[in-house]
Formats: C-alpha cells, structure tokens, sequence
C-alpha cells in the first residue's frame, strides 16, 4: 500500500503521516529523499530544501541593448535537476516497499502506482493553533504574521504543484480521501483512518 | 560536477575564473556579431541606412522574442517531462511548440511585411528611409517562420544534451552572417536589403542544421503528431510571459525614443543613437556576463546558509563591476572619436560630431548602471525575482519615459542624458531594495 499525503501547512497532516505508518507497519519517508536528491545531484541539502518545495523562477532577459543572447537559466536548471532527482527517487522507494510519502507532488509522480492520495486541511483558527503549539519557544510572531505565513508556504506549494503538474493542488479529482482536521487531535482519528484505508484498498485494488 | 566544492569552497579567485570569465566571453561573442553588423552598414552604407536599420530593430528584436516566448516557456515542460523519461509526451509538447512559433512567425511576418512602410512612416521618418527600413524589415518578416525558431532550437539541442553543438551553431551563425555580410556590401555593391538577407541566410543555414539531429530520430525528441493541449499551451505562455515582458519592455522604450529623435534631430539623430546602443552592447554584456554567471553560486550558498561566503562573492562581484564600469567609462570618454569611427563614415562630419557629443553625455550613465544590475542580478539569484523585475522593468521602460518627460525642455541633450540619469534613478531604487532585503536578511540570521 503507498499511501501519499498532500497537505495545507499547519492542518497535521505529517503527523497523520507518521502514525499511519507506524500503525501499518509500512515505511515513512520525508528528509531521506532531500538527502538522497542531495546526494544524487551534488547539491548542498539545505540548497535542496530551500528549492524543492518552491516554484522556480522563469524569468530572465534574453534581450540586451539590441542583442539577442542566449538564455542563460543555471537557476532552473537546478530546480528541473533537483525535481527530476526527486521524482526517480520517489518511484524507487514506491516500487521498493509500501510506505507513506509527504508531500512533494508525490500523488502525482505515483500516479500510475495506485498509491491512495490524502489531501489533509483545515480552518485557520485549527492550523494557527496547531503551529502554534509547535513553534519554538523563542519565535514570538503575531497572529496576524503567522496567518501571512501559513499562507504563503501554502501558495508556494500550490504554485510548486501546479508548476510541475499542470493540475490544481487541493482540488479533489486529484485524492482518494480529503479530510478536513480543524479541531480535530491527529492522534484520534489516526486508527479509524487506517482502518478506512484498509477497506477502501480492496476496493481500489481493481482500479 | 561536485556544486558543493565549487560553490562552498574554492578560493574566490578560482571560482570567478571557472564561472565568470566563460560567462562574459560567451556575452561578448554574441554581442560582437551584432557590433560588426553595425560597423558594416555605417561605414558602408552609410548613416542613412544605419539609421533605418536603428529605426525598426526593436521591431525584428520584438517578432523573436514572441518566438522566444514559446521556446522558452515549452523548455521546461519538455525537460520535466523528458527527465521523467515521458520521451511521448515530451515530443509531442516539442513538435507542438515547433508549430506554434512556426505559425506565429507567419503571421507576425505577415502583419510586419504589410505594415512594415506605414509603421516607419508613423514613427516620423522621412521617405528615404522609409523606403530602406521598410526593405530590411520585408525581408526579415519574409523569412521570419523559418528565422525565429533559431533560439528555441538552440534551447531544445541544450536540454538534450547537445550543449557543444549548440555553442558550435552560435558561433557559425555569427561567422555566416558577417561574411555574408561583407561579401553582399562590398563585393555585389548590394544595398541595405543585403544586410538582411545576409543574417536571413545565416540563420536560416542554422536553423535547418540544428533540425538536423530531430529529423534523423537519434534523438528524445522526435517530430510527431502534435497535440495542442490547454494546459500545455496555458504553462508554456505562463513560463515565457515574464521573460516576454521584459524584453519587450526596453524595445517599447527604443520605439518610443526613435520617434522622439526623428522629430528632434531626423535621421541623424538615430544614427547617432545607434551609435550609443552599439557601445552598450559592449559594455551590457560584460557586466551581465560576470554577474549572471554567479547566479548559481549565490542562490546555492542561499540555500546552503552560508551567509558569510554570499557576502564574500558579491563585495567582490559588485567591486569588479564598479571598477570595470568606471575604467570602460574613461576609455569610452578618451576613445569617443575612434569609437564613433567604428560606426560613421569619415567624411560625415556633422553625424560624427553629433555622435561624439552624444556618447560623451551617454557615457556617464555607466558610472552607475552597474549598481542596478549587480543588485538585480543578486536578488534575482537569491529568489527575490519581484524586487528584481522591479529593478529590470523600471531601468527598462519606467524610468526612461519618465526621464523622457522630465527633460523635454532639453531637446537632444535630453535624449542623450536619458540613460544616465534613468541609470541613476535604478542605483538610488537598488540601494533602497537592498535595504529592505538586508533588514530581511538579519531578521532571518536570527531566526535560525
């Protein structure tokens, strides 16, 4: 079973992740593939990091004075390089053993793999809290900097996703299951999820 | 290629070596095609067809860059999906691409062939040269479905690994068109549509060499059916908009001030324009060959974290630029008469005249053009691509007219300062986004 999880920042949906693995018993990827993209492209893992999830930029001039040059892209051509990295690695680890991806526009790159897509999202009273509750103890951001925040990690993903995609991230023709967690503790509904999960692979198998 | 080490931690003499000095001579090289060109109609033809050939280049540059467009903007969909090993769709996008600019360049040619006279006429050039810019550009519309598709190709050879042979078809563009060039005007005495046809013939013999791996089938890209998907079509204009935009910008700012030199100074004044906008062509692609080649190096060690070696780079990039900017402004000042001489006829006093007083105001705008490109070089690179258009569109199209307007009362003057002064309204916003960026910057040292 591949199970991937594509999410709105601050709505859990990693630490759904994470305890659908454990609770299955199948593998949980996450930093291992930054590493591995690393690793493979010769790229720094915080330049990865810092690239990956992000839309890459496409502008630059190919015009100067009354000269026409060359496009000159090094900057894209890591992305591309770091995305295609990506996409090789994911599909080994997929064909390799059942596990959990986050993230990473994985649903789509699996998608000839029958993996079972999880959009999770929430309110944003729910994902304020919950980041909340997880930021470190000496960031002091306002409320209202925390909301331009969550909202612009999640514009980058949605921009990052429908760069590399062509589709709209988040819309439902795209997941097996979304499932909005607003008020909601992971931890409860972590079981009842998996057990969903289960019966709905029978079902799926014969896609 | 092992980036770490390079980018990390080579000496700073080494790494401006590897990756600058390729990254200007390679500018250079396209540049100086262009400046022979130049030289070759002044001097031969003389300042009447220079100027006409000024008149409409934004023009020819405006129908490529619509080309560039969808060869920029289908780039990237054809690499992502041929690094997914999708070689199908992936040629299916490339011959769909390959049509499309095909299709446009006839249109586009068409609507510029038709309009071609009207439009100089419009500009306010008298009939001499409309008559001349009028041949030069039919000639180019006529050729324009098979011309424009040279520099998409070039990037399909790159993305597939062809990197060699496309720096070999650049060179032997520029090789063909000089020489073909210099043969039409000195040996067939041919006038200005030889100029045209030459570069016609040279990109043409280019383009049918670059097709040449496709059509034999070797390659991941082949020709087949094509598909003319929304979405694909919606990503591509997405992808090349930008790029687009912005250099159609700085042409829209040639068109408008070539009409304001005609009514001004006629077609003297253009040549003598001309004139300045070749010696930019010398001086833009040196700074942006050095600072755009460290692109890659600064947005790595952005990534990576390692702030101190940034600020190492760019002090030395932004050190070199000024430095280079200030000795490339005292030679230009020393060497006016021979410079202008490269462009004129001896015996055009008045033009050579005009041109020497121009490009002495002109000059100056390189003591601080380089402030603005250096900065939007380097937020380009760290991924502030907003604070960078800002920079790109304002030094290209904002400021200018702006200036435009300012200094009307000038008359002349005011066009030849034109540069200089927008140049000094981009360092004073550069200096400012750079501040802002820096307040950033801190914030984010110390939220690590």
């Amino acid at each position: 079973m591949i199970i991937t999880i594509s999410r709105e920042f601050g709505s859990g949906g990693r630490e759904l992740g994470k305890r659908l693995a454990e609770i299955l018993g199948i593998a949980y990827y996450d930093q291992e593939i930054i590493a591995g993209i690393a690793q493979r492209s010769g790229l720094a893992e915080e330049y990865v990091n810092s690239i990956i999830e992000k839309r890459p930029v496409t502008y630059y001039p190919i015009t100067i004075g009354q000269t026409l040059t060359a496009a000159f892209t090094p900057q894209l051509d890591f992305s591309l390089k770091a995305y295609i990295e990506q996409s090789n690695i994911i599909k080994e680890l997929a064909s390799k053993s059942d596990c959990v991806i986050i993230g990473r526009g994985a649903d789509y790159i699996l998608r000839e793999y029958n993996s079972f897509n999880i959009f999770v999202y929430a309110d944003m009273d729910s994902r304020l809290q919950r980041c909340r509750q997880r930021a470190p103890e000496n960031e002091q951001l306002s409320d209202a900097r925390m909301k331009a925040r969550i909202k612009a990690i999640d514009n980058d993903r949605g921009r990052y996703y429908q760069f590399f995609t062509n589709r709209k991230w988040g819309e439902k023709e795209n997941y097996t299951l979304c499932i909005n967690t607003s008020k909601t503790v992971i931890k409860d509904i972590a079981i009842p999820v998996s057990g969903l999960l289960k019966s709905m692979s029978h079902t799926l198998s014969g896609k | 290629m092992d980036y770490k080490v390079l980018y990390e931690k080579t000496s700073m003499a080494k790494l401006f070596t590897i990756v600058a000095v390729p990254g200007v001579i390679s500018m250079l090289v396209s540049a100086l095609y262009q400046i022979i060109d130049g030289a070759i109609v002044g001097k031969v033809l003389g300042s009447a067809a220079f100027a006409a050939v000024n008149l409409v280049m934004p023009l020819v540059i405006i129908n490529f860059s619509i080309a560039d467009l969808v060869g920029v903007g289908s780039s990237v969909p054809i690499a992502i999906k041929l690094g997914e090993k999708d070689e199908k769709t992936a040629s299916e996008i490339f011959s769909s691409a390959c049509l499309l600019i095909v299709g446009l360049g006839t249109i586009l040619g068409g609507v510029l062939f038709f309009s071609a006279e009207h439009l100089v006429r419009l500009m306010g050039a008298d009939e001499e040269i409309v008559a001349m810019s009028a041949q030069y550009l039919r000639i180019y519309s006529v050729c324009s479905p098979v011309t424009t598709i040279m520099f998409a190709v070039d990037n399909y050879l790159r993305i597939c690994g062809r990197v060699k042979y496309s720096m070999f078809l650049n060179i032997l563009l520029s090789f063909v068109s000089a020489g073909l060039e210099i043969v039409f005007l000195l040996v067939f005495k041919m006038g200005i549509e030889g100029a045209s046809l030459s570069t016609c013939i040279g990109l043409l013999l280019c383009v049918v060499l670059a097709f040449k791996p496709f059509l034999r089938g070797k390659m991941q890209l082949r020709f087949v059916k094509p598909r003319f998907d929304r979405t694909i079509l919606m990503s591509i204009f997405a992808n090349g908009a930008p790029t687009f935009l912005n250099n159609i910008a700085g042409r829209v700012t040639s068109i408008i001030i070539n009409v304001f030199l005609l009514r001004l100074g006629g077609a003297t004044a253009v040549s003598a324009y001309g004139v300045l906008m070749y010696t930019d062509s010398l001086v833009l692609p040196i700074l942006y060959g050095l600072c755009d080649s460290l692109q890659p190096a600064i947005g790595y060690n952005y990534g990576a974290q390692n702030y101190s070696r940034i600020w190492q780079i760019e002090r030395r990039c932004f050190a070199i630029c000024g430095v280079l900017s200030i000795v490339m402004t005292a030679i230009i000042l020393l060497l006016r008469e021979p410079i202008v001489g490269i462009f004129v006829k001896s015996d055009d006093t008045a033009l050579i005249a005009l041109s020497v007083h121009a490009l002495s105001l002109f000059v100056f705008a390189y003591l601080t053009r380089w402030i603005s490109l250096a900065t939007q070089s380097y937020l380009s690179a760290i991924g502030m691509a907003g604070y960078a258009t800002i920079i790109s569109l304002s030094i290209a199209l904002v400021f200018p007219l702006i200036v435009l307007f300012s200094l009307r009362s000038l008359g002349l003057d005011g066009l030849w300062l034109n540069l200089p002064v927008a140049s000094l309204m981009a360092a004073i916003l550069a200096a400012i986004l750079l501040l802002v960026h820096s307040k950033q910057w801190r914030r984010l040292k110390e939220n690590i």
